[in-house]
């Protein structure tokens, strides 16, 4: 076990997976009902399609236990019902709060080599580490409220905001 | 016990490769094998899903998936195919932005293919 003395290490650790450990905290209302927007973000090197809500199987994080909060910084693509923000490669300012649910087993697959009539066979067995995430909030985007009708917003200088045109 | 695991492994299975033994462990065996070659097969053919989706998406807006895709690189867009498909399916509003932004970055793509037409067919009663 490598021991990650300076917290400097870990952080170099978490930007390689694109996450930043936040505090834990109880008493913090996270969990907001649904919001109809997207955002795609990367992690490791794997990418997934999240909303608020969602919950979200990825590779063992190493440096977060249970119940912490956690910042997704790499995200690619963040949508609403109005606006679509399409970063090359990602969108800077745009950033996905997570939280870990558990870090947990997954099922066992066999693994089973067999080359036949040379009297070889070898069983084993193997149990992915994986974490799971739940996605609490998207920032980044203007959310639609239904209150107000939303008009498609012509974004600055650097993104380029494509508009979706609203069926 | 490895009886009971090898039938334990053989639910499901036709005829008596289900209750006897010898003939349980041979296709137990090879079902293992199977698994073995297919969870390398099925990351070829999930990436061959996504393609023929993210295809049959951008066809629909009269630009075809070789071009598509080189206008992304070419933009430096890093979503990959996966997550494309999932836009092409449920974001239609925001793959379509993909499609223009693509269509931008790599000119030769004005109006490769035609999208489909609708032909209704009459209902005969």
């Amino acid at each position: 076990m490598r021991v990650y003395s300076p917290e400097e290490k870990e952080a170099e650790a978490a930007a390689i997976g694109y996450k930043v450990v936040g505090p834990l905290q109880e008493s913090d209302q996270l969990f907001k009902p649904y919001e109809p927007v997207f955002a795609v973000v990367q992690i490791g090197s794997h990418q997934f399609k999240v909303s608020n809500g969602d919950s979200i199987f990825t590779e063992s994080l190493k440096f977060c236990n249970v119940n912490d909060k956690l910042i997704l910084n790499k995200v690619l693509l963040l949508g609403s019902t109005t606006q679509t923000i399409v970063g090359r490669p990602t969108v800077p300012t745009a950033t996905v709060h997570a939280v870990v649910e558990e870090h947990a087993l997954d099922a066992k697959v066999i693994i089973f080599k067999k080359k036949r009539r040379k009297n070889y066979r070898r069983t084993k067995g193997h149990r992915q580490e994986l974490t799971k995430l739940r996605i609490t909030d998207i920032q980044g985007i203007e959310k639609p409220q239904t209150t107000e009708p939303v008009k498609p917003v012509k974004a600055a200088v650097k993104k380029p905001e494509k508009v979706a045109v609203a069926a | 016990m490895n009886k009971k695991k090898v039938f334990n492994l053989a639910k499901g299975f036709r005829g008596r490769a289900k209750n006897c033994i010898r003939i349980a462990r041979e296709r137990v065996e090879k079902a293992l094998q199977y698994s073995y070659r297919d969870r390398r097969n099925k990351k070829r053919d999930m990436r061959s899903l996504w393609i023929q989706r993210i295809n049959a998406g951008t066809r629909l807006h009269s630009v075809n998936y070789g071009n598509f895709m080189h206008g992304l690189m070419k933009d430096n867009i890093q979503l990959n195919r996966k997550v494309l498909s999932e836009l092409s399916m449920h974001e239609p509003l925001s793959f379509k932005a993909l499609v223009d932004i693509s269509r931008n970055a790599f000119p030769g793509n004005k109006n490769v293919v035609h999208p489909p037409r609708k032909v209704s067919i009459p209902v005969s009663v």
